[in-house]
């Protein structure tokens, strides 16, 4: 048994993660002399793995952008930064929807597969309310509390917006919308609508493709560039491959004692840190599940679900929002002359705000994946009602048709450049489920879809259908229409804070709410949906957190703590 | 089905020390209509277009990955159009990550993964026996890659039909689908069905962001290239890069200024 002792632990280094192991590791450098910080990850350490300059034998020569990057997907990459939890029960079978949460795994969480996009929450999402009529959000967050805080995560990621065009030659060509948002502005404005470039964390390589499946770092702000190189320099130490499967109060230093499983080597060792100040940020379903696994540790006033206590209604667990997140995939037609660019260039370049005041979502193209026409079993493609647009038909296999096969391979012939997927970004009423299944396995459920985020989402599939045939095209995939699955990438809550102890797992300051020193600081304590991609929310709630900490305002100072 | 060339599948599982998949495809029961199949309820084989000319495969996976997603040929055997194997299916069977990987893409949902063989089981051997299982049940005592196409396919179709047997192919399938359209090792699967190569800019292969002159071998050096000439022929619909000094135009009658802020993102 590998033993260590730390005086802060922070699990994970996600959005959260990264945030508090730099400001916490900074602060403990300048003003807590001989303290310690450690964070835990999951994850494998892929900081240059990767290196897109390095010779590789087994590569084609430089390409346009002076790498080998070559718009394939890295197998070796992509199984180890990404993770799906699903419904293994198979919610289905009670005609419930079911629910698939994508979510990156490493050093850097989420920022080794995310798509860069950088917005903040607009003003109405703080204000959201719950069934009983109370704010969503404590009181100490709202844009305008955010803002500031909004911009110091911009400046760290370097935030930039795209444009449309290079100005004359002002702005770098990395920095331009693609053609697949040319594509996509030009359906926008022939339903009456208008697409807009976006804000994004990008870097010099941005036109690199397939970001999610295997680009390396040059594309985009990796965590590991910015705030966890930050907290490197300040002394922050790293375990990663290492999984903390429960925490429990006690231990040497009189705070929590962590567990978990260190598999660094490829050899797997049990490991046991001593803490003083635990900071659990493994993202909304990581967070959550490793919660759920330590419950039986905490009981009573301790009790790490005070709802469930308190007033017999569970909030560990509940309340996770989707972001209303609701793609489909079609084809445009070849009227505009456009190649879509598909798996091409940036993941995402531009969205659609023009439904939002009226509706509660944005609308944005993505890159489609060539391997969306192929995911039969799971989201299975459904045939269009006009299989004779553009003279390209479904994959899906109709009734008695097989999803193999020369037939198959033939239809799947008919797509080529034409392909589009969008989304839509919602909000949403948090109708989702983090629960422990099979070998404590975190599972998640969407039982029901509320009424209001059903009619967001038919009218953004409404507007998304317009679009396409705007483009002489059309959409051939709903999963959730088809299959009942709901995919989100954008989990949010699970741990949601709360003023009350009834009403969320931990305050406004991401403190549990019977366990002084016990924190959770990333997704899963976002109250609410954001109808923006959340991880600039998710970075700026934890620098007003470790702002917090640090200044001992509104909670107890983090030197204090640790005195 | 034949009760005797069912216990030979059973039994030709076991000998690959797949015991607990036996356990599980028992579980996992049984075929529609209970334990005894007669054959002629077999799903029927659609056939869409004449097969494609056969060529003798090397062993049973290739000879299932070709049915999966087939190669073409011209009436002398030369390629065509590429399959699964040219997009070496095979390589990606092999890879360590591949149940990982497969599920986080939605290739393979997890109760395919929860009924596969636990422990250190080559899921290659694995399929390889159930091939031959299969084939055993259209001519015993041959090896699946010895069938001729049509009972190669018949014997593919009724192992997907089968809970017992699904889950492995369905893993087979999801290697031969991230090969193909997932672009693990090369992009001969997109350019068959018609998406865009690999960036190649000494072909002229690029995206946004990197200009070149309509029906141009390689982009354009930005370096050396003089701007004036850019937006000649940008006006002249010369130049491949739709995002060179071209900005949709405006949608009227649609006003943003009260629904996002300076900065692009929303009030
Ligand atoms: C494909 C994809 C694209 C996305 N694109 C965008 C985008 O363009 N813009 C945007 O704003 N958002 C995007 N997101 C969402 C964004 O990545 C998340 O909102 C963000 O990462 C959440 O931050 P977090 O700190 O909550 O968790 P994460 O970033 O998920 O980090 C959690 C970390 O904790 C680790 N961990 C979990 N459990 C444990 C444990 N028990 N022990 C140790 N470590 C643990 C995990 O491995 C992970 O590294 C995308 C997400 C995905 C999956």
């Amino acid at each position: 048994m590998n033993v260590v002792h730390s005086d802060v632990v922070i699990v994970g280094s996600g959005f959260g993660g990264a945030v508090l192991a730099a400001r916490l590791g900074e602060h403990v450098r300048d003003a807590l002399p001989g303290r310690t910080v450690l964070v835990v990850e999951k994850g494998g350490d892929h900081t240059g793995a990767f290196d897109p300059s390095a010779p590789a034998p087994d590569h084609e020569p430089l390409n346009a952008q002076g790498n080998h990057f070559r718009q394939s997907l890295a197998p070796a990459y992509l199984a180890r930064v990404a993770e799906v939890a699903t419904d293994t029960a198979g919610a289905l079978a009670d005609g419930a929807p079911t629910l698939n949460v994508l979510a990156g795994v490493g050093l850097g969480g989420g920022s080794n597969v995310y798509a860069g996009v950088s917005l903040r929450a607009p003003t109405v999402a703080f204000a959201q309310t719950d069934p009983a009529g109370r704010r969503r959000w404590p009181a100490r967050y709202s844009r305008a509390a955010l803002d500031p805080l909004y911009a110091r995560v911009e400046a760290e990621l370097r935030v930039t917006r795209l444009a449309w065009t290079d100005a004359g030659g002002a702005i770098p060509r990395w920095q331009l919308a693609t053609k697949r948002d040319l594509v996509f502005a030009e359906g926008c404005r022939r339903i009456g609508a208008t697409a807009v470039p976006l804000k994004l964390a990008a870097y010099d390589d941005a036109n690199e493709g397939w970001w999610s499946q295997g680009q390396r770092f040059r594309g985009r702000q990796n965590l590991t560039m910015n705030y966890l190189a930050r907290a490197k320099a300040a002394g922050v130490r790293f375990q990663a491959d290492s999984e903390v499967d429960r925490v429990a109060p006690g231990g040497d230093l009189g705070g929590y004692v962590l567990t978990g499983t260190d598999r660094r080597g490829g050899v797997e060792r049990p490991f046991e840190i001593h803490a003083r100040v635990v900071v659990v940020a493994g993202g909304a379903v990581g967070s959550t599940a490793l919660l759920l696994r330590s419950e039986d540790d905490f009981t009573g006033a301790r009790a790490l679900d005070q709802g469930r206590e308190r007033v017999g209604a569970r909030v560990l667990g509940r309340h996770l929002s989707g972001n209303g997140d609701y793609g489909v995939t079609g084809v445009v037609g070849d009227d505009l002359g456009l190649d879509v660019e598909t798996y091409k260039s940036k993941p995402i370049g531009s969205m659609c705000p023009s439904f939002f005041r009226e509706h509660g979502f944005l609308v944005l193209p993505f890159y489609a994946e060539p391997l969306y026409l192929a995911l039969g079993r799971i989201s299975t493609l459904q045939r269009p009602e006009r299989p004779t647009a553009l003279g390209r038909w479904s994959t899906g296999p109709a009734v008695g048709e097989r999803d193999w096969g020369l037939a198959y391979k033939r239809r799947l012939a008919r797509f080529g450049g034409r392909m589009l997927s969008m989304g839509c970004l919602a909000l949403d009423a948090s109708e989702g489920e983090i629960r422990l299944g099979a070998n404590d396995r975190a599972e998640v459920r969407w039982p029901v879809t509320d009424p209001a985020t059903e009619a967001r989402w038919s009218a953004a599939a409404d507007v998304m259908r317009r679009i396409y045939e705007a483009l002489g095209g059309e959409m051939f995939l709903d999963g959730y229409r088809k299959d009942g699955t709901v995919n989100t990438s954008h989990p949010l809550g699970g741990c949601r804070m709360a003023e009350r102890p009834e009403d969320g797992v931990v305050d406004p300051f991401g403190e549990s709410f019977g366990n002084k020193n016990l924190f959770v600081v990333d997704g899963a304590i976002i109250p609410s949906s954001l109808a923006a991609n959340p991880s600039l929310t998710v970075a700026a709630v934890a620098e007003s957190i470790a702002d917090a900490l640090v200044a001992g305002q509104g909670t107890e100072a983090l030197a204090s703590r640790l005195a | 089905m034949d009760s005797r060339v069912r216990l030979s599948r059973r039994s030709v599982l076991k000998l690959f020390g797949l015991a607990p998949l036996v356990a599980a495809c028992d579980l996992g029961g049984a075929s529609p209509g209970g334990g005894e199949r007669p054959d002629d309820d077999a799903p029927d084989v659609i056939v869409h277009e004449p097969p494609p000319v056969d060529v003798d495969h090397p062993d049973n996976l290739q000879a299932a990955m070709d049915l999966i997603l087939p190669a073409e040929r011209d009436a002398t055997g030369a390629l065509v159009s590429p399959g699964a194997v040219e997009a070496r299916a095979m390589d990606v069977l092999r890879l360590a990550d591949l149940l990982p990987l497969t599920t986080s893409l939605g290739l393979l949902p997890p109760r395919v993964v929860d009924a596969l063989p636990p422990g250190d089981t080559s899921l290659a051997l694995a399929i390889d026996a159930t091939l031959n299982a299969l084939a055993a049940e259209e001519r015993p005592f041959t090896e699946f890659r010895e069938l001729p196409r049509d009972l190669r396919e018949r014997a593919l179709v009724r192992g997907f039909d089968d809970d017992a047997t699904e889950p492995l192919l369905t893993v087979l399938r999801a290697a031969c689908m991230l090969a193909f359209l997932g672009a693990v090792t090369n992009d001969v699967g997109l350019v068959a069905i018609g998406f865009p190569p690999f960036e190649d800019p000494a072909h002229g292969v690029v995206v946004s962001g990197y200009p070149r002159l309509v029906g141009a071998a390689a982009p354009l050096d930005l370096a050396t290239t003089d701007r004036a000439d850019l937006v000649a022929w940008a006006a002249a619909g010369q130049l491949d890069d739709y995002t060179f000094d071209r900005a949709p135009d405006p949608t009227p009658g649609d006003d943003l200024a009260a629904v996002l802020d300076a900065h692009g993102d929303l009030l």
